[in-house]
């Protein structure tokens, strides 16, 4: 092989590489390789921003693609179990955020989303409580009792990486409801769905602490 | 990473018959699912069904997933084959470059489509009739920001394969934006 033709191969394996170096999907050792080659090679970045024209167009023809997709109810019931039927109330819940995860959009613009999807997802817990708990019957806040159930035990705070995914699942492994926020410092107030005992209310707060990956903070509020 | 151990979780509770879990993975990726499978097949009828399909065998598979890949990757691998195997199992044919122009461009020549359109919007509908091979590459390369190892797998492709078929679908990207008026002066 003569040296053109080797220099026109190696050329050829960097073009190849070009667009996980863009999408920045490359391992360390061929990013170096990439990085090497155009030091030396400077005409070959104008291929760099051939191929973020090509990204853009193809995310932007992907986006255009906007479907109003049927309820889950009828994909679920191909999967139903009797054990299953109980925790649906969380359907609720994440049909209110699942717009958030749908979008594709770079972190920050998701995070901006979060601050809507959290109060709608606030009030598909209230209003998921009335529809469930109450057997569907309307009901007023002032009913006696409520003002006490309804009164937060903590304040949480959730880390920036935390998403609402998961924050929803955490929230529903404890039995947690949010009920106000986002409070100066970043704080949610929560509540209980139910009415634990202050030994139960105390293990879930403390399982709550204890997912360092989710949760910042937990100041108890009574 | 989060995002991966998050949705590992929710493929160990949906091997557990969780089907709060599965509502959560379907709000995560039904989306992006959907617009893979629909590049795909082209109808959004079949799309939805074979999205529905995907999502089915997760649950009926969630307790093989062995997290060697990304559930995201798992789930487009799984749409990948069901979509492919649909196509074939319903006779239709793929877009491919001869015929997709009437189709994707409302019965304008590329050359109209650049003469009307932006350079960006042109790239967007030359994409959209690349052949399924191509188109379906550039997407996960693109919008679905896989790898090369996970392109491998989603297409059950060798890596070297991989490479040489994103070479070449960028390739005729340019021709086909050349023929429309466009000259990127690549290649």
């Amino acid at each position: 092989m003569s040296g053109i033709d080797e220099q026109l191969s190696e050329r050829e394996e960097i073009e190849m590489l070009l667009p996980w170096y863009v999408t920045g999907k490359l391992d360390a050792a061929d990013t170096a390789r990439v990085e090497t080659y155009l030091q030396h090679h400077p005409d070959m970045r104008r291929q760099l921003a051939l191929i973020a024209e090509e990204q853009t167009a193809t995310i932007a023809g992907n986006e255009a693609i906007r479907p109003r997709f049927a309820s889950a109810d009828a994909l679920l019931a191909r999967t139903a179990t009797p054990s299953s039927v109980a925790r649906s109330w969380l359907s609720g819940i994440v049909d209110a955020v699942k717009d958030l995860f749908q979008a594709p959009t770079p972190g920050a613009v998701r995070w901006a989303a979060a601050a809507a999807a959290v109060i709608i997802f606030v009030q598909a817990m209230a209003v998921g409580t009335l529809l469930t708990r109450e057997g569907g019957s309307y009901q007023t806040a002032s009913r006696p009792g409520v003002e006490a159930q309804m009164a937060p035990v903590a304040m949480v705070a959730f880390t920036d990486q935390a998403s609402v995914g998961a924050i929803a699942l955490l929230l529903y492994d404890q039995q947690l409801r949010l009920v106000d926020g986002p409070l100066p410092g970043g704080f949610y107030s929560v509540r209980f769905v139910d009415q634990p005992s202050p030994d139960e209310q105390q293990r879930r707060l403390a399982a709550v602490m204890s997912r360092k990956d989710i949760v910042k903070a937990v100041l108890p509020s009574r | 990473m989060q995002d991966q151990t998050d949705d590992r979780t929710l493929i160990t509770r949906i091997a557990g018959q969780d089907q709060a879990a599965l509502r959560a993975l379907l709000g995560r990726h039904q989306l992006r699912v959907y617009r893979f499978v629909l590049r795909i097949v082209r109808r959004e009828a079949v799309a939805e069904e074979v999205t529905n399909e995907v999502f089915l065998e997760a649950w009926r598979n969630a307790g093989s997933y062995e997290a060697r890949s990304s559930v995201g990757t798992w789930l487009l691998s799984i749409a990948h084959n069901r979509a492919v195997s649909t196509l074939r199992r319903r006779r239709e044919e793929t877009i491919d470059e001869e015929s997709a122009g009437a189709i994707a461009d409302d019965g304008d020549d590329p050359e109209v489509v650049a003469q009307k359109l932006d350079k960006a919007e042109a790239m967007r509908r030359c994409i959209a009739v690349l052949s399924a091979e191509h188109r379906t590459i550039i997407d996960l390369v693109y919008y679905h920001e896989k790898s090369i190892n996970e392109v491998s797998e989603i297409l059950n492709i060798p890596l070297n394969t991989v490479k040489t078929r994103m070479f070449y679908a960028r390739k005729k990207l340019s021709e086909l934006l050349a023929a429309a008026g466009i000259d990127r002066g690549w290649p």
